[in-house]
């Protein structure tokens, strides 16, 4: 063999060596995903990472994230409420009033767009800025302070590491395109999937309730019809994961105003119109996935009805009738309505067993999971 | 070394193909063949920024919202009978095995639900013969492919809005459209009646499934069309629902459901589900 030959070869050698010490430096980040769950999509440009994960866990919780110190993601986003709030629409950090219901966040990771009606916010990383950095409504008001917010975070030692850890290439790794990121591969982490549904779907055929199994097949049944639109994995039509190739838009109008008897909400919330000023897209909102339901009321983009039972009973009539007050108008004649929304009747047992469903989309692990939870309490 | 001689004749063989290529026509090769779809109202091209009037009992107007269908197993047939089967490209998003999904809206005017992603042809690769004249395909998914969970199974098994749930399968047909009465009138053919757990599997009381068998079809210069003046022509797309024997402005494929039948029979289906042939009005060769 050559000298020249022995060269090339051992380049060779030492290449491949190089390359597989590469490849286990970017080996990929262990999902923990139930069984049935598909990988979730991510942007190429922020792939998910341990250390992304928990820095993102710390500025969730973390109340220096807002302008005046005073919120954080979780003051409307709680763990035991499978993050939402209890609240019909939350107040930001000074006091606005943000007009639509904290949603929850169990299986974020999996939905196509994200707020309860913007069609263009399709990752986490932009819907954080939403509440990051608004005006109207001003929600964490980050934005109006930035500059002393990054400061707060550079000025802790704690934060300093987990940057760093998160961002290695990152020189000075503290700023709010980082904050967007990690925030957003903390809440693909948000993943729920072993209540009782998910237990049956996985075979344990015990895990429902007689009443709960009931119930299911009126959820999926043609006279309730709740699963045209509460359909999917997430009870949602709105979904999307890593290998999903053809993007839904589906927005719905339910039914729950028509001040105007054209089909129009109120001025505040007027769904993807507020979007696309296209009149039929008037009350037009994405369709909530339901896993957790039962501990995240109240419920509607607004938070206007107050328990599940009431629900069903707005959903049995058609929609709604506002009888009193600036929103009066008879929602069940909205013309934009979706048709699938119609009166249909269910007696007590069915009612109940219908809820007992509901509730069997209850996830305590989820809510108890100690990776989801408050690092500043540990 | 007895072995490596083998193979030689079969790479001068291999070599030949070309040639053989170039007569053509002659089966000894594969082609590729596009079978291509062309939905249509009527004799128009149907397009999501258009209203179309006189259709249906009621001469109602309609307006495109949602289409997309699945096919599979499509298949050539030759003058004398013989049929091949397309072997479909297996594009990672449209085709997958012997299924795929067609998408003939493209998610802008009254389209609004949809993807700007369209499909309007099947691809794959069957012999080279000229003398193809008829094409039979299959609609929807097959009764064993129909309870995969939408959220995993690989495109286009996993286009949010074709599935239902898994005791109800995937929509074989998604056919959403706006009339003068109805904000929308639906036509979701799937099973029915399905029962059963994902534990221990479903079965249907009805498959709903129906193949389509056409003639006078040369691949190479005709389209199978989809004509929904034929398909709507005799259903009612005005009427206003009860409440009581009909739920829903539309055929949601439940044997129960009123309006279905007169659909169902320009699909290749008698009103409980059973396969019948094909009237050349909806599926037709142009």
């Amino acid at each position: 063999m050559t000298s020249r030959a022995l060269l090339s070869w051992s380049t060779a050698v030492l290449s491949v060596l190089l390359l597989t010490a590469c490849e286990e430096e970017k080996k990929p980040y262990a999902w923990q995903l139930p069984p049935g769950f598909p990988e979730p999509f991510v942007p190429a440009d922020n792939p998910m990472s341990e250390e992304k994960v928990e820095l993102g866990r710390h500025l969730f919780y973390d109340e220096r994230l807002s302008g005046n110190g005073t919120m954080s993601c979780a003051s409307c986003h709680e763990q035991q409420r499978a993050f939402s709030d209890a609240k019909a629409t939350p107040s930001g950090s000074t006091g606005h009033a943000v007009p639509r219901n904290s949603p929850g966040l169990a299986n974020v990771a999996y939905l196509a767009t994200y707020t309860w009606a913007n069609p263009v916010l399709d990752t986490l990383e932009k819907q954080a800025l939403v509440p990051l950095f608004a005006e109207t409504p001003l929600e964490l008001g980050m934005g109006t302070r930035l500059a002393e917010v990054l400061q707060r975070l550079r000025e802790d030692a704690r934060y300093k590491e987990l940057f760093q850890a998160a961002f290695p290439e990152d020189k000075d790794p503290i700023h709010e395109d980082n904050v967007v990121k990690a925030l957003a591969s903390f809440q693909r982490t948000m993943i729920s999937g072993n209540s009782p549904y998910d237990r049956y779907l996985q075979g344990d055929s015990t895990a429902l309730s007689a009443a709960a199994r009931r119930g299911m097949e009126l959820f999926f049944g043609e006279r309730a019809e709740c699963y045209h639109c509460h359909s999917g994995p997430h009870q949602t039509n709105s979904f999307r994961s890593k290998d999903t190739k053809l993007s839904e838009r589906d927005f719905q109008n339910t039914g729950l105003y028509n001040v105007d008897g054209l089909g129009a909400y109120p001025v505040n919330n007027t769904g993807l119109f507020e979007f696309t000023n296209n009149p039929k897209d008037m009350g037009r909102f994405r369709v909530p996935p339901l896993r957790n339901v039962s501990l995240t009321a109240p419920y509607m983009h607004d938070g206007s009805i107050a328990t599940l039972e009431e629900v069903l009973d707005f959903y049995m009539a058609g929609g709604r009738e506002v009888t009193s007050g600036p929103h009066a108008g008879d929602g069940r004649t909205n013309p934009l309505k979706n048709p699938l929304v119609r009166p249909f009747e269910l007696d007590a047992q069915e009612r109940a067993d219908l809820i007992a469903f509901l509730e069997s989309l209850t996830d305590m692990d989820f809510v108890n999971d100690p990776r989801l939870s408050n690092p500043f309490e540990e | 070394m007895k072995l490596l001689k083998r193979p030689l004749p079969a790479l001068f063989l291999l070599s030949a193909l070309p040639l053989l290529q170039a007569c053509g026509g002659d089966g000894s090769a594969e082609k590729k063949f596009s079978v291509r779809f062309s939905p249509q109202v009527g004799t128009q091209p149907l397009s999501c920024s258009a209203s179309y009037p006189n259709i249906g009992k009621t001469g109602t107007t309609i307006e495109l919202l949602e289409f997309k269908m699945y096919v599979r197993d499509v298949t050539l047939v030759r003058a004398n009978g013989e049929k091949h089967a397309l072997k479909l490209d297996q594009d990672g998003t449209w085709q997958r095995d012997a299924i795929a999904l067609l998408d003939f809206e493209d998610g802008t005017g009254t389209c609004d639900t949809g993807s700007p992603e369209t499909r309007m042809e099947v691809v794959g690769r069957a012999p080279d013969f000229n003398d193809y004249t008829g094409l039979e395909f299959k609609v929807g998914l097959p009764e064993e492919q129909n309870h995969l969970d939408g959220a995993t199974a690989p495109a286009p098994l996993n286009s949010p809005g074709m599935w239902w749930s898994w005791k109800g399968g995937y929509k074989f047909v998604r056919l959403d459209v706006r009339s003068t009465k109805n904000a929308t009138w639906f036509f979701h053919l799937g099973a029915s009646g399905c029962t059963g757990s994902t534990a221990e599997g479903y079965t249907c009381a009805s498959t709903n499934q129906s193949t389509v068998a056409l003639s006078g079809f040369d691949p190479e210069a005709n389209q199978v069309v989809l004509d929904l003046a034929a398909l709507y022509a005799d259903s009612d797309l005005d009427h206003s629902v009860d409440f009581k024997t009909d739920n829903i402005a539309g055929c949601m494929s439940s044997l129960s459901d009123p309006e279905c039948a007169a659909l169902f029979s320009q699909v290749g289906l008698t009103a409980e589900g059973s396969p019948r042939e094909v009237p050349a009005s909806f599926i037709r060769v142009r």
